[in-house]
């Protein structure tokens, strides 16, 4: 293994050697024992790792009260919480696999139903072969 | 369950709820808006959306935490395509920045460091390496969060974790080359 694969391999799995692909955790562990340059890489990625992990926040001093304020002040209306009610409803797992189910039907039901019944379509059709027929009869004739 | 509280329109629940996600989802925030202010009013935003569309939470597999999130992010990219002058989405040519100036007067690799060169990130690696390394979720939540399939995410985390190497290597060789 190359310098190269083993940062591609490091950027992709990270510096932990237990997140490592089995397969190339030897070859890995094996040049981070000759190459200086590969085991500087790892504790740069180490330190990284362990930095953001401890990456600390603090939330703007009044910003909770803020938000329940508003909460308060804005009630969802009776409307509101029955159309989400009804659209949580709907779109629930077990509900997914019957909706999937029925769509192709409900789909063919459309279908038919917007399109001309098919024996209004041939009769036409039936019509002109036959006028067709016999202008080329009175022709012959 | 909290959730069923909340849905119920229970303010202490909502207390609670705002009490128990408000710092992550404002860290998170922060991430992604790059400032204080923006990441105010945008955890503000996501949690009045929570509280207006709490119906809407089923609960299943997807966890509250990823659900916040997931509002979260889906605030801030409204917001953030309605901008004129938006930051790129991934940026490639962004990756093999060297660090700035400024972050290399630094005499330690410290978290401030760290951060600094977190927010010279393009906006989607930012978002992957922030709900991913620092927030703790998982590859398929993270994915989830951000609307991507997990192999998507795990490139993102891969190119930023590259960048943000390269980025400690600089400061690290001008630290060393510094009298």
């Amino acid at each position: 293994m190359n310098l190269n694969t083993f940062l591609d391999l490091l950027d992709q799995y990270g510096p932990e050697p237990a997140n490592w692909p089995e397969a190339e955790r030897e070859s890995m562990l094996a040049l981070l024992q000759d190459s200086p340059e590969a085991a500087r890489e790892l504790a740069i990625s180490r330190d990284i790792a362990s930095e953001l992990a401890l990456l600390e926040h603090s939330v703007t001093p009044g910003l909770k009260g803020r938000i329940v304020a508003l909460a308060a002040a804005h009630q969802p209306s009776p409307f509101d919480r029955f159309f989400d009610q009804f659209l949580g409803w709907l779109t629930a797992a077990f509900w997914r696999p019957a909706l999937l189910s029925v769509a192709p039907l409900a789909l063919g039901t459309l279908l038919g139903m917007a399109l001309p019944a098919t024996s209004s379509d041939t009769e036409p059709s039936l019509d002109i072969a036959g006028l067709l027929l016999d202008e080329v009869y009175t022709h012959y004739e | 369950m909290l959730m069923a509280r909340v849905q119920k329109g229970a303010h202490a629940a909502f207390d609670q709820l705002v009490e128990r996600h408000l710092r992550p989802i404002h860290a998170y925030s922060y991430r992604l808006c790059r400032s204080r202010t923006d990441a105010d009013d945008l955890a503000q935003e996501t949690f009045l959306k929570v509280w207006q569309r709490a119906e809407t939470w089923q609960a299943g597999p997807v966890r509250v935490s990823t659900w916040l999130h997931r509002i979260a992010h889906n605030t801030f990219i409204d917001a953030w395509r309605r901008r004129d002058n938006a930051e790129p989405l991934d940026d490639e040519n962004a990756i093999d920045l060297p660090a700035e100036d400024g972050a290399a007067d630094s005499q330690k690799n410290t978290a401030a460091e760290i951060s600094k060169a977190l927010d010279t990130l393009p906006l989607n690696q930012r978002t992957a390496v922030a709900l991913s390394l620092i927030n703790g979720f998982s590859m398929e939540e993270t994915a989830v969060i951000m609307g991507l399939t997990p192999h998507a995410v795990e490139s993102l985390i891969a190119r930023a974790r590259r960048a943000l190497r390269k980025h400690a290597e600089h400061a690290y060789r001008k630290e060393s080359q510094a009298p």
